[in-house]
């Protein structure tokens, strides 16, 4: 709490990084998101609430494209996470510029997890209250899932959950083997899942 | 680019009754060299649009990744809205005119053909950056070697068949005219339905009676 929570430049006595891991509770108040790895590709989900009947159907996207072959799902706030996506859409850019293929999930995750924890680095910025949940494929790893989180660690994932719900989605992956279904076949008990998560 | 090093040849495009035809021959010069004998110089920029250029090859490829990424842009953005031919042709006029202005030109005359909506469309942009959408399009030689078959032969309601044998008659005036024309060329026929691309060798006619014993005549003088 006190004292060693002021900056993100400061550990705590038990090794902890206060901000970081507000930012982290900022993720799990928000909507829950899973992304899940099939045998034939990759399901994003989002629960996304409408708060209020005056909203337009549709808006609050937290969905978006990175690339031709890259998407990705916003965890936490949006607008921080609309920022990590618009980095996303640089690094790919750059990197088709380069090398003339499309990035890999892992390479772009990684960027994106050294952005990210440069955010935390220093006392005159905050970290990003939004985890980045990036799907992928290029021709020589296939489909690939990998989550960025506020601290920069950047995982490959099967499947993966953030949000309010996400204790209920992670048992509810844990039972069910995705890696065995079709993204056709995984779309209904992926829905499922969200609305479960709801309550 | 200020000097071409590695140019193509003229693009012949003309509309026809519910489509495009884009053709180019398969060369690429070094100056007086014939050095690339088998490049298509047709790219693809979206399913019912394509584009060819004459002039410096390696502009060319560069402005085809510039447009390709502003394809790209507007996918990025997926909010239903995307880019028409129109607004490929406008925004290769703003480039070409903004690189004129700083003295550094895409060396080449930009040709965009495309069918959507059952409307067929051309557009040219030099390096100068003048944009012209015709229902024809003849750059480089084939704007003076072609125009009068064109003219003669083509109208833009005409048949496919009569469009692709009026381009085919101007490719075989540029292989015999032209020092940098060649006898293999690339079609391209855009129909609402879809693309089709044919390639066909000119037929250079030595045996021409005329050239025969005039040719010989000359000799024995």
């Amino acid at each position: 709490g006190t004292m060693y929570d002021l900056s993100a430049t400061t550990f705590s006595p038990e090794g902890k990084i206060f901000q970081i891991e507000y930012a982290q509770k900022a993720i799990d108040n928000s909507e829950t998101v899973v992304g899940v790895r099939c045998k034939d590709g990759i399901l994003l989900g989002s629960d996304k609430l409408l708060f209020s009947k005056l909203l337009v159907p549709g808006t609050n996207r937290r969905i978006y494209n990175i690339d031709y072959s890259v998407g990705a799902v916003l965890a936490g706030k949006v607008p921080d996470g609309r920022a990590l996506v618009s980095h996303c859409r640089k690094e790919a850019t750059k990197y088709n510029y380069s090398f003339d293929i499309p990035i890999a999930g892992r390479i772009l995750s990684e960027r994106l997890g050294l952005f990210v924890n440069a955010h935390t680095l220093y006392g005159s910025v905050r970290p990003f209250g939004a985890s980045v949940i990036l799907a992928s494929h290029c021709p020589e790893e296939g489909y690939q899932l990998h989550m960025v989180e506020p601290s920069g660690q950047a995982m490959g994932y099967f499947s993966c959950t953030a949000g309010k719900g996400k204790q209920v989605v992670k048992a509810e992956l844990e039972k069910k083997a995705f890696r065995e279904l079709t993204c056709r076949e995984a779309l209904v008990p992926l829905i499922k899942m969200l609305i479960l998560s709801h309550e | 680019t200020t000097s071409p090093i590695v140019t193509g040849g003229s693009v012949v495009a003309v509309k026809f009754r519910g489509g495009v035809v884009l053709a180019c021959d398969t060369m690429l010069s070094y100056g007086g060299t014939l050095k690339f004998k088998d490049v298509c110089r047709i790219e693809q920029l979206e399913p019912d649009l394509f584009v060819a250029a004459s002039g410096e090859y390696s502009d060319f490829m560069e402005v085809v990744r510039v447009l390709r990424n502003k394809s790209r842009e507007s996918f990025l953005h997926a909010d239903g809205v995307t880019l028409s031919h129109r607004d490929y042709g406008n925004f290769l006029r703003n480039l070409q005119y903004s690189k004129r202005n700083k003295f550094d030109p895409y060396y080449d005359t930009f040709v965009l053909a495309g069918v959507r909506g059952g409307q067929p469309f051309i557009s040219t942009v030099d390096m100068y950056g003048d944009q012209f959408e015709q229902d024809s399009a003849l750059t480089g030689l084939g704007k003076y070697f072609g125009t009068p078959l064109i003219n003669n032969q083509w109208n833009p309601d005409c048949s496919e068949e009569q469009a692709i044998q009026a381009v085919g008659e101007v490719f075989k005036m540029l292989y015999l005219r032209d020092c940098k024309g060649h006898d293999q060329v690339d079609f391209l026929i855009l129909r609402e339905a879809g693309v089709e691309r044919r390639r066909a060798r000119v037929n250079g006619e030595w045996n021409h009676d005329m050239f025969r014993t005039h040719a010989n005549e000359k000799r024995k003088r």
